[in-house]
């Protein structure tokens, strides 16, 4: 089964990091600061790898398969997660979500 | 003496200390096979590593050592409370500059939409482009340059962004006062040129607005100096703040070299001599480009060096210079008693030193600006005769100090007094 993002399925997905909002690698973590709010958010080692693969803009079909081969995790469990960790970003207005095919 | 025999020994006769030797081989960004086996063999050693440590921030190097010394084999000769310092220091500067490049971010979009061009200089240009990552050079300030009619509008446009000037500067000088907000850790300066006007190094810089590049910094499209621009002015930056200090030395000529690897293939050597030499300014670029290339193997072109070097090179001075202003962390006593921009004279010390001890009451009021609300005039001349007391007793301490301070201000000042034309 497809795990989905909202109405959209997870794998049909490309992200996008907004102009507003720029980032420091630190090692095993990430700053995030979303210039438009004046907030800052930090990520941790996991989820500074998941930003990683973001800022490649790669479709989210590829971050799934570099995951899945980089963590010991069900494909059920990482969509999941992954699938929860976007929402925040998107929440908080770090990442623009849209689908791959750009409609 | 030809140029290369006389350089040869500088850094032997400059007699380091191995903390010293490990600040020169941290003040790059990447190291050669030959400096990282030195680098291991200095960290196994025998070091005083709270020198280091005092080095290395004085030097404004501590980012770089940290990562320089992160990854190496040696790194358990490193003590664990150095190594926590410096990733501090590291993580602290690196979240510093993110904080200054989206309060850049929020400035540009407002000089953008006020048509006031900018041109993004030092660290704020450099951090984003030549170093790449934001936590390895430390920013004091943001410095952006306005053409001069345009200092005002950019001024005006900050106050709507709710900065406020801290502080005051001259007319001559090369920037407005500085400016920051509630909530931020930025001070912006507004620079109308990179030298004060009545400075002997001031010049024309129209052709540096004409041979801007654009760079992508802080996300946005932005001009930048040219390469041949941006060394004119480093080289400058670290001529000027020789005067009197060491503190950041090693940051800065850490700057000069480095854009000179990173613009290796680019650099137009021909512009860059012809415009120095149009400015007049072949002394202290000169100077400070065969440092950068004796201390930090920058890359300068051997024609360039031959000819920017001036003729009456004096190896006993430049060992002097370097020992005093760039590596030594003690600060020159006489500082204070020496104006700026002028060469001394004794009866001209003791004039400026009556001057600086007893100032007219609207420059004491102005220099205690920020800190001096409610106190009492009286008060303030009273913490002047206090500092000028601390001062002479450091003078009599050490006299011999201060005579050599005094010979190598002259030697420093030597390099552009007869700028040509």
């Amino acid at each position: 089964m497809t795990v989905r993002y909202k109405s959209l399925e997870l794998d049909k997905l490309t992200v996008t990091i907004p102009q507003e909002v720029l980032f420091q690698d630190l090692g095993e973590e990430t700053v995030l600061l979303n210039v438009a709010t004046g907030k800052y958010h930090g990520l941790n080692g996991v989820g500074s790898r998941i930003w990683e693969l973001l800022q490649e803009s790669n479709p989210m079909e590829m971050v799934l398969a570099t995951l899945l081969d980089e963590f010991e995790v069900s494909s059920k469990t990482l969509e999941d997660d992954l699938s929860q960790f976007l929402g925040v970003l998107q929440s908080k207005g770090l990442i623009e979500i849209h689908e791959a095919d750009g409609q | 003496m030809a140029l290369a025999e006389q350089s040869a020994n500088l850094l032997s006769k400059l007699n380091l200390s191995p903390e010293e030797r490990l600040l020169l081989l941290c003040a790059r960004l990447k190291l050669n096979d030959s400096q990282q086996d030195e680098l291991v063999e200095l960290v196994q050693g025998a070091l005083r590593w709270d020198q280091v440590l005092y080095k290395a921030h004085w030097h404004q190097l501590s980012p770089l050592m940290y990562h320089h010394l992160r990854d190496i084999d040696a790194a358990p000769g490193v003590p664990d409370r150095i190594m926590e310092q410096l990733e501090a220091t590291y993580q602290l500067n690196a979240i510093r500059n993110l904080h200054f490049h989206g309060e850049l971010q929020t400035v540009l979009n407002a000089l953008e939409a006020g048509n006031v061009p900018v041109i993004l200089l030092k660290g704020a240009a450099l951090s984003g482009s030549v170093y790449k990552d934001m936590g390895l050079r430390p920013m004091a300030d943001l410095d952006l340059l306005v053409r001069e009619e345009q200092g005002d509008s950019a001024q005006n446009i900050l106050q709507g962004l709710g900065f406020t000037p801290v502080g005051s500067t001259d007319q001559n000088h090369q920037h407005l006062p500085g400016m920051t907000r509630k909530g931020s850790l930025v001070l912006i300066e507004v620079h109308r040129h990179i030298e004060r006007r009545d400075s002997g190094l001031h010049f024309d810089i129209s052709g540096f607005w004409s041979r801007t590049e654009q760079a992508n910094i802080a996300k946005k499209e932005v001009s930048v100096l040219s390469p041949e621009d941006l060394l004119i002015h480093l080289t400058l930056n670290f001529y000027r703040d020789r005067r009197f200090r060491s503190a950041a030395a090693l940051r800065q000529l850490c700057d000069v070299a480095e854009v000179l690897k990173f613009y290796r293939d680019r650099m137009r050597w021909q512009l860059f001599l012809d415009n120095v030499n149009e400015y007049h300014l072949d002394g202290p670029v000169g100077c400070v480009l065969y440092l950068a290339r004796e201390l930090l193997d920058a890359p300068v072109e051997p024609r360039v060096a031959q000819e920017l070097w001036p003729e009456n090179f004096d190896q006993t001075q430049i060992e002097r210079f370097l020992r005093r202003r760039v590596i030594d962390t003690r600060e020159w006593v006489a500082r204070s008693l020496v104006p700026a921009e002028q060469e001394y004279s004794a009866s001209m010390m003791l004039r400026s030193a009556f001057r600086r001890l007893i100032p007219s009451r609207r420059y004491l009021t102005q220099s205690y600006n920020s800190a001096s609300q409610g106190v009492p005039v009286v008060f303030l001349y009273l913490m002047r005769l206090g500092q000028g007391l601390r001062i002479l007793a450091r003078v009599v301490r050490r006299p011999g100090a201060m005579l050599e301070d005094l010979a190598v201000d002259r030697w420093h000042h030597s390099l552009y007094r007869n700028r040509r034309g």
